[in-house]
């Protein structure tokens, strides 16, 4: 598992779900792309497609009508995937909490399809790109932490082997 | 102000005053009463006979546009507020028409404007009124999984009423 973990650490492919969010951390994640961030220089990219994911970033409180969705996204991406949460209503839903329309929190949604998943909480409403940059960073450092964790890769690198 | 001002005309700040006359005119003669004005806009309680016949002379003769349609739960019914605005003359006119009970019954606008049907359908599935006559009242704002009958915001609504299936279900 480690050596997968350890790809994770480099360019970070993003997916970006909006399970009932409105609109203000979406805005944040779109702030973090443009040149004033611009963590594409870190590696992160927004993919299309949960396929191509190596993290799934997700905005909003859940309601009833994406709970489903949102457990199938989690189900289409690559594993290991790492879970953002975005925003007040990803974490505790929010001002939402007990509306009519919404569902269960972000994690415990996506604990129901993955025990084990790694989520991380961006706090704020809506969080500032700083912030979410953080959480990417402490994501990798848990991610580090996990790979020193677990067992070495049973096949090592070649050494040795010419390039050309 | 009171309901009372009614009987004297005066025209809401900022409308045009030969427009706004001419309109009232023709909203008393329907028997609307005036309950309240602000600045560019006014209240009126409309009876509900007629109404729908008012509303398509005022939207295609006085060349007013539907802004929305707001549903209130009241004590004695149900409210329907239909928001016309006549923008040339700066004026907004929220015409409110008691459905009493539980006759929940509006006659549906969306044949003649095509712009009412989502309207008419999330008041459909939020406060339970029906619509005859409109084309395609289906369920619009909430959950596949929500349950028939239970309208959210009916003021005897109780969570309990419309509990989301557990995490491991959906």
């Amino acid at each position: 598992m480690s050596w997968r973990l350890w790809t994770l650490r480099k360019s970070l492919f993003v997916y970006h779900a909006n399970v009932g969010a409105c609109n203000n951390c979406d805005i944040e994640i779109v702030e973090l792309l443009t040149p004033a961030y611009d963590v594409e220089r870190f590696g992160i990219v927004l993919v299309g497609s949960p396929r191509h994911a190596d993290a799934l970033l997700v905005t909003g409180v859940c309601t009833r009508q994406a709970e489903p969705r949102l457990k199938e996204l989690y189900r289409a991406t690559a594993k290991p995937c790492v879970v953002v949460c975005v925003g007040s209503c990803a974490l505790a839903q929010g001002v939402f909490a007990d509306g009519y329309h919404v569902g269960h929190p972000v994690d415990e949604v996506i604990r129901s399809v993955d025990p084990e998943a790694i989520i991380a909480y961006v706090p704020g409403c809506p969080p500032k790109p700083e912030a979410m940059i953080l959480g990417v960073v402490k994501v990798w450092q848990k991610l580090a932490e996990l790979g020193r964790a677990r067992p070495a890769p049973a096949v090592q690198p070649a050494v040795g082997v010419s390039t050309t | 102000m009171s309901p009372e001002t009614t009987t004297a005309v005066e025209v809401p700040a900022g409308t045009d005053r030969e427009f706004f006359l001419e309109l009232e005119e023709r909203l008393v003669r329907a028997g609307a009463v005036r309950e309240c004005a602000a600045r560019r806009q006014a209240m009126y309680r409309v009876p509900r006979e007629g109404f729908v016949a008012l509303l398509r002379e005022l939207i295609e003769t006085f060349g007013g546009r539907l802004a929305t349609v707001t549903g209130v739960d009241v004590r004695d019914g149900t409210e329907l507020i239909y928001h016309v605005c006549f923008d040339r003359a700066r004026f907004t006119a929220n015409l409110k028409i008691l459905l009493p009970g539980s006759a929940d019954q509006m006659e549906s606008i969306t044949p003649w404007l095509p712009g009412a049907e989502f309207i008419e359908r999330e008041i459909h599935d939020l406060l339970g009124v029906d619509f005859p006559g409109h084309p395609r009242m289906e369920r619009l704002v909430l959950s596949d999984d929500w349950p028939e009958g239970v309208y959210p915001l009916r003021r005897g609504f109780r969570k309990e009423d419309a509990r989301p299936p557990s995490v491991e279900e959906t």
